[in-house]
């Protein structure tokens, strides 16, 4: 995919710190998720504070372009999508209760008089209908009452304090996620229980390891072929004083979930309507446990959550390199056959039962909610990004 | 009180009547109001009361009059919705104009709402699907349309959708825009449905439950897709959600009890060919489960979602 | 300890001498029994062959001791070779079900004749059951399997059964053309041997429209390309259960998720009266180190220097590896059993049961 050239405004040392993290995710240099969604905040925020914008109009498409260029690196990168839309959406809460006064931009004193507000929509009036109509009517209901609610005089200077402040929480929140998420682990994992989890996760590791302070537990890791990263899993685990661990081959998933009280898994990304899109091999544990009528918890922050539907259950898909499934070494047969083996699958939402985030658990059906109040207007980013 | 027009008075049934005659892709709810904006233009109420009483029972008349009350309901629901807030801290006269300034913007807008749908929808549809639709539906047509233009090659089955056969008339559009296509019986659906993609259905109405109402034959493609596991889009502009939370079948509004009932046939000669249209239903009710997404000009939303949406205009 | 995670212990070495005194194990049961325990021999109707032609040997080499007759004597001469056998490798079905059936034979065997024609009564049947109930009933299994397959399907099938490549090939030579993606799992990888025999007989090109090779966790994403599944059974108990290679139930629920029909091929002898309700209560315990064996896995260089993670899982009391080999699918998930007595469903497995019965 061609690569947008950066506006005008970008400074030379922002496209420095662009070009640099973009080569990074390239050579796979970044990969766990919340590392990925870290260092993208982390770049924001940097990029938003050396550059030059003189309203919220330019802010938000300077974090648009930067968002654009990222994507048209990583296209098949949710995280990255949905960090960008989180920032759109904080800009866009930032800004609402706010009435800028014009000044120097180097200024710092606040002056009185307030200059004709940047407000957008707030003329028109009350149109009907749920439609887009209706979408509107409920905003400029809303805005009305914000309206009555004081509008907090600012300068641009201090709007962008705010700004940064705000990703900088955005950060610590991101920072302590997995922790946040294994605070409802007691909820969840009753003492002698079997729990059954697929290949790695660092959220899930947390979660088992907050219930295991305080219970006793069975664990069954599946190694999750072809990276076999449920051994690191098991090992991480077994190191934990309460948790008996068990590895068992892919294959035995079906054989032993009679006997698996719960299924925790992890996930890269949660679509809209509540479908998984995780590491490969999830899909077949989680409809082993649908078949047994064994309740499948999902951990995921919501930095996870994507704005899209999964419209294309392949466009997110990456497939790895044959050799891990097929060894260059058998080399007969690796002239002979197609190998596949994608990173992802899509799992549907009708198998897991429960998400469960920092602030308690959802219902699949929930998602598309919670999505709405990350995200707002914010995720037509996303929808419009792939037309570009 | 309801239904008693005065003589000479605006008659919005014959009004509404003519809407829908003289434009043939306009939809019942905005029909509805847009005679409901021609009636308060008209009428002269002085005191709120008195106002709020005249619409309402203008309301009454237009759905009893019609055999399409549910899709047009949901346009007066949101008129006098609508006429409740405004009529809270205004003079009668306030009142009438805010209302007649959003409804013509509401009848305006209409046509950007199967727009935005279509522009929602599009990603769903890619290359060498093959896609089965029922009935016509004209928020449907959009949608495929649209993703004509963006080039894309697919393949559609179009349910024949009796009595009225409105799947040949989807067939005539969709094959002038050079999208290749068959009708289908629609006793052929099962039979179908191993070869097909996605199924897009329209809507009269979309309901609290999350479901909709929709042509007679939705309910049951619904299941064969449920059954053969193939995801099932219903597309409906917003206007379309009406405030009902129907249980059943025969809950619902347009419910008649002589529908497909025995009746005492012992004596008389059967004509069965012209009992059939009168003595069946035209709209069936699709439960939420049997939708896997909606295309809305909200967004693309979960049935569930609906919901939230209806709470969330009525509820403010 | 987890409760599932008892039962039988893991594989035992052969003892020298066994359970039985004064009787010699037979130098043929013993290659044979090795032979199964290093998995040289592996498969069900491999290994059931083998300890069939074994007994022909054994049967051939044995003369009755004075002061008894063949057949009080026989049984017991065989029991220590059996139980040798056992403890190479645990029996599959199929195997106890020959063996069974051999030895009601040798009861039912006439006392009138004399200890020579015993014998070679007893090898032809032997040698009638295996091609009987084993040989000619996998041709007419390939046989009808292969109708089963139309030009341009997309036949998947999971790691290596004896009887679906013999299908497959049939199919190719009544000029069939079709695609197939193997899934394979660890740790044994069988489907790598099945790619490497299907593409002996000819190219792979030649099989098929070409061969797919993937793991079981990219399964999900490949059964949406799937026609058809194919699926080898090691047995079917009465209630309609199948007893199979850990890993099958999965393929086949996602294939009926997906509506693809499962077809299984399975010879009668498999049928086993006895119903097994899940794959805890039973099961053949693989070597737990296989797990920790990644050298056919060969990732990328950097992962190959690694070591496993788990390699000093015994140093860790509560970190244990468990290698379960079998598991069961339940009847809903398969659409037919190809046998050599026809296509049957599920539900007909008893009534298959009770005609051989009364045929004894």
């Amino acid at each position: 995919m061609e690569t947008s050239p950066l506006p005008t405004q970008f400074s030379r040392e922002a496209t420095i710190y662009v070009e640099d993290f973009i080569t990074r995710l390239r050579r796979g240099q970044v990969i766990e998720a919340k590392k990925v969604a870290i260092e993208t905040v982390n770049l924001m925020r940097h990029v938003i504070s050396i550059s030059r914008w003189d309203n919220v109009t330019m802010l938000v498409e300077l974090i648009k372009s930067v968002g654009r260029k990222l994507v048209s690196a990583q296209p098949r990168e949710l995280l990255i999508v949905n960090v960008i839309c989180r920032l759109l959406r904080m800009v866009e809460e930032e800004s609402e209760a706010v009435e800028f006064v014009e000044e120097e931009w180097s200024s710092r004193e606040p002056t009185r008089e307030p200059v004709s507000a940047t407000s957008n929509k707030g003329s028109e009036t009350p149109a009907m209908g749920l439609g887009q109509a209706g979408a509107l009517l409920t905003r400029n209901l809303t805005e009305q009452v914000t309206s009555q609610l004081e509008v907090e005089t600012m300068t641009l200077l201090g709007f962008k304090k705010n700004i940064i402040n705000e990703i900088n929480e955005y950060i610590m929140e991101l920072s302590n996620i997995e922790d946040d998420i294994a605070k409802n682990a007691l909820e969840y994992i009753h003492s002698n229980e079997i729990i059954l989890t697929c290949g790695r996760s660092h959220t899930v590791e947390k979660f088992l390891r907050k219930a295991a302070a305080k219970r006793k537990f069975h664990v069954i890791v599946t190694e999750c072929a072809p990276t076999y990263d449920g051994h690191e899993q098991a090992k991480a685990l077994a190191a934990c004083a309460n948790i008996d661990v068990v590895v068992i081959p892919d294959s035995a998933v079906f054989a032993i979930m009679s006997r698996v009280n719960k299924v925790i898994l992890g996930t890269r990304a949660v679509m809209a309507n509540g479908g998984l899109i995780a590491t490969s091999g999830t899909h077949i544990v989680a409809a082993a446990a649908h078949h047994h009528a064994t309740q499948v918890v999902v951990c995921a922050g919501p930095y996870k959550h994507s704005p899209w539907f999964p419209f294309n259950d392949d466009r997110f898909n990456i497939l790895l390199s044959p050799d891990a499934v097929l060894p260059y070494r058998e080399g007969d047969l690796v002239n002979t056959v197609d190998v596949v083996s994608p990173k992802y699958d899509y799992v549907p939402p009708e198998l897991v039962d429960i998400f469960v985030d920092s602030m308690g658990g959802h219902l699949p059906s929930y998602l598309y909610r919670l999505m709405q109040e990350n995200y707002d207007d914010a995720k037509d980013f996303a929808w419009n990004i792939y037309d570009q | 009180m309801a239904g008693d027009a005065e003589p000479g008075a605006f008659d919005i049934v014959a009004h509404y009547n003519s809407l829908i005659e003289k434009d043939a892709s306009i939809s019942a709810p905005i029909a509805a109001v847009g005679s409901l904006v021609k009636l308060i233009e008209k009428q002269h109420a002085t005191t709120m009361l008195e106002f709020m009483m005249i619409t309402r029972s203008a309301c009454d008349r237009l759905k009893s009059a019609t055999n399409n009350s549910i899709s047009l309901s949901a346009g007066c629901d949101v008129f006098l919705k609508q006429m409740s807030r405004l009529s809270h801290a205004q003079s009668v006269e306030e009142c009438r104009k805010g209302l007649i300034k959003a409804g013509t913007e509401f009848v305006q807008g209409a046509g950007k709402c199967r727009d935005s749908v279509a522009e929602f929808g599009s990603p769903f549809v890619r290359d060498e699907q093959t896609i089965l639709i029922h009935s016509y539906s004209r928020v449907i047509m959009g949608l495929l349309g649209r993703a004509v233009k963006q080039n894309k090659r697919f393949r559609v089955y179009i349910t024949e959708s009796r009595p009225d056969q409105s799947g040949l008339r989807a067939a005539a559009e969709l094959q002038k825009l050079g999208i290749p296509c068959e009708v289908i019986l629609d006793a052929a659906v099962g039979y179908i449905m191993e070869k097909v993609d996605m199924v897009l259905v329209g809507a009269e109405g979309v309901v609290e439950s999350g479901g909709l109402i929709n042509k007679i034959g939705t309910y049951q493609l619904a299941i064969i897709a449920k059954a053969a596991k193939k995801p099932l889009y219903a597309l409906a502009e917003s206007y379309k959600f009406v405030r009902l939370y129907p249980l059943s079948q025969y809950d619902l509004p347009t419910y008649r009890s002589d529908l497909l009932s025995f009746k005492d046939r012992s004596t008389a000669e059967v004509d069965w060919q012209a009992e059939l249209p009168r003595n069946n239903p035209v709209l069936d009710y699709t439960p939420p489960e049997f939708i896997t997404l909606m295309f809305t000009d909200l967004g693309v939303m979960t049935p569930s979602g609906v919901s939230d949406e209806l709470i969330k205009f009525y509820l403010d | 300890m987890p409760p599932f995670a008892s039962g039988a212990g893991q594989r035992k070495l052969p003892k020298p001498s066994g359970s039985t005194v004064g009787i010699a194990v037979h130098p043929r049961i013993k290659e044979v029994g090795l032979r199964m325990a290093t998995m040289d021999i592996s498969g069900s109707n491999a290994r059931t062959v083998a300890v069939m032609l074994a007994f022909i040997d054994v049967i051939a080499d044995y003369t009755t001791p004075p002061h008894t007759t063949l057949v009080y004597h026989l049984t017991g001469y065989l029991s220590p070779q059996i139980n040798f056998l056992v403890h190479q490798r645990p029996m599959c079905i199929g195997m106890a079900n020959a063996i069974r059936w051999l030895k009601s034979e040798i009861i039912h065997t006439s006392h009138d004749l004399k200890e020579d024609e015993a014998k070679s009564q007893l090898i032809s049947k032997i040698d009638g059951y295996i091609k009987e109930r084993i040989t000619a009933a996998g041709d007419i299994i390939a046989d009808a399997g292969a109708q089963k397959i139309q030009d341009g399907d997309v036949v998947l099938t999971f790691g290596a059964s004896s009887a679906v490549q013999n299908l497959l090939i049939t199919a190719r030579k009544n000029g069939r053309r079709f695609h197939v993606i193997v899934i394979d799992s660890r740790p044994e990888h069988e489907g790598r041997g099945l790619v490497r025999r299907l593409s002996k007989g000819g190219n792979t090109t030649g099989l098929s429209d070409g061969v797919t090779y993937a793991s079981l966790t990219a399964l999900s994403l490949l059964m949406r390309d799937a026609s058809k599944v194919f699926l080898g059974a090691e047995a079917f108990f009465a209630n309609g259960n199948m007893l199979s290679r850990a890993g099958t139930a999965m393929v086949a629920l996602s294939a009926h998720s997906c509506h693809v029909p499962v077809i299984v091929t399975c010879e009668t002898y498999k049928f086993n009266e006895r119903i097994q309700l899940d794959a805890v209560v039973n099961n053949e315990l693989g070597v737990p180190d296989a797990l920790i064996d990644m050298s056919s896995e060969a990732m990328a260089q950097d992962r190959l220097n690694k070591v496993c993670p788990l390699n000093d899982w015994r140093a860790n009391q509560r970190l244990r590896l468990l290698n379960l080999t079998q598991d069961v699918t339940p009847p809903e998930f398969v659409s037919v059993i190809i046998t050599e007595v026809g296509l049957i469903p599920t539900t007909s497995i008893p009534v298959v049961l009770r005609e051989y019965k009364n045929q004894i």
